[in-house]
């Protein structure tokens, strides 16, 4: 891959990144330091990476600062996340997926991200992860199910 | 199979599109048998996450990395860039001009030519331009003239230069036996035969670079010809006191005729520079590239 192709890359899947990483680490200044290492990596394994597999390679750099970073800061300080009341007039839905999203684990939040922000199949979820098919798959199926859950109990609520 | 006990799977498979166009007819028909689950089915493709767009990363361009080979034409400044193309041409001109003159200099020795035998009827002076700013490039090295004087240990004096100008007969060191055969100064000008006459009785063969000694007889020496330049009085006149400077300099008259022409040119070329920076405010500019037409009004 050129410096062209590279520069396209930036181009076309920084957003893409940013929003992954924001989602996956749960902190905007974080995102912006996985976003940058990732393209940094990038740079540097060029001649290595082809043009058309840098956006895998990308997330996937990206997947395992984030899932590091994360686990990194559970580490240091336990953060525990406020509970909001609901009430009727905020059924914003995307609020509430947000909201069920920060249920799940890192690793089954990044892979819902891939599927759902990304479009990846679970093969190529599977090659960016590390995981096998079949782990990807019932991980999936799990972070769906809580989703699910999570989404009909709120919907009893309201 | 879709049964009751596995369709949850399938709905998850149909929410995340990892459905063969087969089972998907299979979950289809298993809801329409069942159409209490749609509503689950409803659920899950809810339950999928939408991309915040609004959420762009800020600091793309500290990402970019330069390309090599990419080329970037700046019009911004292209009025300094004109300024330096135009002085850097006019040195370049310059130069060519200053070169050009001290290759006249050079051969403006006033060297005079001689022909072969079969054409000496034809005396070579009019073919000299004496102290022309044009002249006729010499094919052959301009060498030192020599007269052999009788009695003398070597049997060669050297000639004196002469003043303001200097004619010399120089024979191609191939063809000596010519200075035997014929006089020399059948081949000079009328200011060279004054000079040759003084040595006219002497016999005179050419050295290629070789040690001179100065001649010690004074019946040799030779009188200064002062020749008026009438080519160059008339530029002297045009120019007026703008060569009066060069005329003062301490330098031999070659070197002057050089910067004098040097002057001109000079003088010419920013002559026509300042016509063409008048003929480009008074016009626009007009380029064409391809199909597409720049044009600059001013």
């Amino acid at each position: 891959m050129e410096a062209k192709e590279y520069n396209v890359c930036v181009k076309e899947w920084a957003d893409a990144l940013f929003r992954f990483a924001c989602k996956c680490t749960g902190q905007a200044s974080d995102a912006h330091d996985v976003v940058q290492a990732s393209f940094e990596v990038l740079w540097q394994k060029r001649k290595d990476v082809a043009f058309e597999k840098a956006k895998a390679f990308l997330f996937q750099v990206a997947y395992r600062q984030s899932v590091d970073q994360y686990r990194k800061k559970v580490k240091v300080v336990f953060r525990e996340r406020p509970e909001e009341t609901f009430t009727p007039g905020n059924p914003d839905l995307k609020k509430m997926l947000d909201r069920a999203l920060s249920l799940l684990d890192e690793q089954a939040r990044a892979l819902v991200l891939l599927k759902d922000y990304e479009g990846y199949r679970y093969e190529e979820i599977a090659q960016i992860t590390g995981l096998t098919e079949t782990q990807v798959k019932v991980y999936l199926h799990r972070a769906r199910k809580i989703l699910k859950d999570y989404l009909v109990s709120v919907e009893k609520i309201v | 199979m879709v049964t009751k006990e596995n369709y949850e799977e399938y709905l998850i498979l149909q929410a995340d599109g990892e459905l063969s166009p087969h089972e998907e007819q299979e979950l289809l028909a298993f809801l329409d048998r069942n159409p209490q689950l749609k509503s689950e089915m409803a659920t899950y493709e809810s339950a999928r996450l939408l991309p915040d767009l609004s959420i762009q990363y800020g600091n793309k361009k500290a990402l970019i990395k330069p390309e090599s080979g990419t080329r970037f034409i700046g019009l911004i400044n292209w009025r300094s860039y004109g300024i330096a193309a135009g002085i850097a041409l006019l040195i370049i001109i310059s130069g060519l001009v200053f070169n050009k003159a001290g290759k006249n200099g050079t051969d403006n020795n006033n060297t005079a030519l001689n022909n072969p035998i079969e054409n000496h009827a034809n005396p070579i002076a009019p073919q000299i331009t004496t102290l022309s700013p044009s002249v006729t490039p010499s094919p052959h090295t301009p060498q030192k003239t020599i007269a052999r004087v009788p009695g003398s240990a070597t049997g060669i004096q050297k000639v004196n230069p002469v003043q303001n100008n200097i004619y010399a007969a120089t024979v191609p060191s191939k063809t000596p036996k010519h200075l035997h055969k014929e006089p020399v100064n059948n081949y000079l000008p009328q200011h060279g035969r004054e000079v040759m006459d003084a040595v006219s009785s002497l016999p005179v063969a050419v050295l290629n670079e070789m040690p001179l000694r100065e001649t010690k007889d004074k019946n040799l020496s030779i009188p200064p010809i002062n020749t008026s330049l009438p080519q160059f009085a008339a530029v002297a006149e045009n120019t007026g006191n703008k060569r009066s400077f060069i005329e003062k300099l301490p330098v031999d008259d070659v070197k002057k005729q050089g910067l004098e022409k040097l002057a001109n040119s000079i003088g010419n070329t920013l002559d026509q520079i300042g016509s063409i920076k008048q003929e480009i405010k008074d016009n626009s500019i007009t380029l064409e590239i391809r199909n597409r037409k720049l044009v600059i009004s001013f």
